[in-house]
């Protein structure tokens, strides 16, 4: 089968496109260097369970070299080879839904989840109604080398191993991996509101878990 | 009524990634900053969220090195053995 | 144009982080030119009128120049660029903590239209002269209405007080009062109309205050 005509979305992947095409290891090595850690990170993010996820991982780039000659371009390449990782991801955590953290697959995206406790504000009826009852801490008080420390890093890791699924993947991508909004909602399928929504959801519980975190530091 | 329009502090933690990515209208973006101006919980809420993506972005370079991209190399020599 | 721009201590704009650049005695600072800076920047340089100034407290005030297209946009200047052309030194921690406390005397001002007379705490609220007198005023025994006109005056209170036992923290507290004072005379009104003529009223004593 004859590949589809190169797209020129960027000349260093119209670049790379050709390349494995024509089968050159380099070019493979190249992408495989580029995506292997942020493949791994996003599919954490779906499966719970690490042997799983390298699997996943594994059979995406499979599906990539599969359809490479088919590769249209109608997203970037890489925003093309996350949107395969997602899919079977996703297919994946669903195949193995008994997996604790995991149960509920965008189940709980829709209720009404605040991004910090009501019981932090004063109530309306207040004259300062809705403002802070217990305002969050200036956290530049603290010695940086405790804010910014190892401890710091696994709280926040923690804390995204306990995210939904979809919120779990929309903060590694624009947070961990530091895309653009679009190439998110491309490949991951999401509006730009969910994609916001999503990510508002998760940034606020991740600075929740570090506020308690930090908080206890302080008090011990 | 008496209540003077404004934003309270409720309202500004569920609008904050909207605000630091740009997308709000002004008149709404102008509201937030002026709320920060005047409210020391708010500007820690915000200097929280901001250190949290400081630390989010830290993840990217502090993963252990077991990325098994090694084991790739076989499989992309079978996949070109069949072109 | 020529127009007013606080900024934290070290010249650096509160939301953009940006440095702008220092004048060279009589020299105006080089242009700043608008770039963006992070997604929640829209990459053009903001300033105020004087009309606009309780609104954006900080730690410094500098009379800036503006230049390009120049709109005014939900109470800020908008411009392609700015340059600072000198600092406003009147404009400092014992000039916001004066402010503070004027906003706390015009809230008891407004909280004296709501208190109904014959009312103990209405007299010793019009014989204070400081916010240290308002915070002492005890006040039992009011009806909802009267505590919420009395609660403005004590948070001013206690927000000018706070203003002069921490000078770091006197233009957040100025700016705290602006927004308790323009509330308290919208609630004494039963008029939201009444929080901007507030707001106007101020910027009016700051400008003389400054010699804007």
């Amino acid at each position: 089968m004859a590949p589809v005509a190169i797209p020129a979305r960027s000349e260093d992947e119209r670049l790379l496109v050709a390349a494995l095409r024509r089968g050159e290891e380099a070019a493979f090595v190249e992408l495989v260097g580029r995506y292997q850690a942020p493949l791994m990170r996003l599919a954490r993010s779906f499966v719970r369970d690490r042997a799983v996820a390298e699997e996943v991982v594994q059979e995406t780039w499979l599906a990539v070299l599969n359809g490479i000659d088919r590769f249209e371009g109608r997203s970037s390449l890489k925003t093309w080879v996350f949107q395969i990782l997602s899919n079977r991801a996703r297919t994946r955590a669903v195949r193995e839904h008994r997996s604790a953290p995991f149960s509920s697959i965008g189940g709980d995206e829709r209720g009404d989840e605040p991004a910090v406790d009501a019981e932090r504000f004063l109530a309306p009826g207040h004259r300062w109604g809705g403002h802070w009852a217990a305002a969050p801490a200036d956290w530049a008080a603290l010695p940086e080398e405790r804010l910014l420390g190892r401890e710091s890093l696994a709280c926040v890791r923690t804390a995204i191993g306990g995210l939904p699924p979809r919120q779990a993947s929309v903060l590694v991508l624009r947070d961990v991996e530091g895309w653009e909004p679009e190439e998110v909602c491309d490949a991951l399928g999401l509006s730009p509101g969910n994609q916001r929504i999503l990510l508002h959801r998760a940034r606020s519980k991740v600075r929740a878990a570090l506020e308690s975190y930090l908080a206890e530091e302080v008090a011990a | 009524m008496a209540d003077v329009a404004h934003v309270t502090c409720r309202e500004l933690v569920e609008v904050l990634t909207g605000f630091l990515d740009g997308v709000l209208d002004p008149a709404e973006r102008a509201d937030i900053e002026r709320h920060i101006v005047l409210c020391g919980g708010c500007a820690n809420h915000v200097g929280q969220m901001e250190t949290t993506l400081h630390l989010l972005g830290l993840l990217a370079g502090d993963e252990p090195d077991d990325a098994p991209g090694a084991g790739l190399l076989p499989a992309f020599r079978a996949w070109r053995a069949r072109r | 144009m020529i127009a007013y721009k606080f900024l934290r201590a070290g010249r650096v704009g509160p939301f953009s982080r940006v440095a702008w650049p220092a004048p060279a005695g009589a020299e105006p600072g080089a242009w700043l030119q608008a770039v963006s800076r992070g997604r929640a920047c829209d990459g053009r340089v903001h300033a105020c009128r004087a009309e606009d100034l309780t609104d954006w407290f900080a730690t410094e005030l500098w009379r800036v120049e503006l230049d390009g297209a120049v709109a005014v946009d939900c109470g800020k200047l908008v411009a392609d660029r700015g340059r600072l052309l000198a600092r406003v030194a009147a404009w400092d921690a014992d000039a916001a903590a004066a402010f503070a406390e004027v906003c706390a005397l015009r809230a008891r001002d407004s909280a004296l239209a709501v208190l109904a007379p014959p009312c103990p705490a209405a007299t010793a609220l019009a014989g204070c002269a400081t916010a240290a007198d308002l915070a002492a005023v005890r006040a039992p025994d009011l009806a909802p209405r009267e505590a919420r006109a009395v609660g403005y005056v004590r948070d001013g209170a206690g927000a000018a007080l706070a203003a002069r036992a921490d000078p770091a923290s006197a233009p957040e507290q100025a700016a705290v009062n602006a927004f308790i004072a323009s509330h308290a005379a919208a609630f004494a009104a039963g008029d939201a109309a009444a929080a901007p003529l507030e707001r106007a009223a101020l910027a009016d004593w700051l400008v003389q205050r400054l010699a804007l």
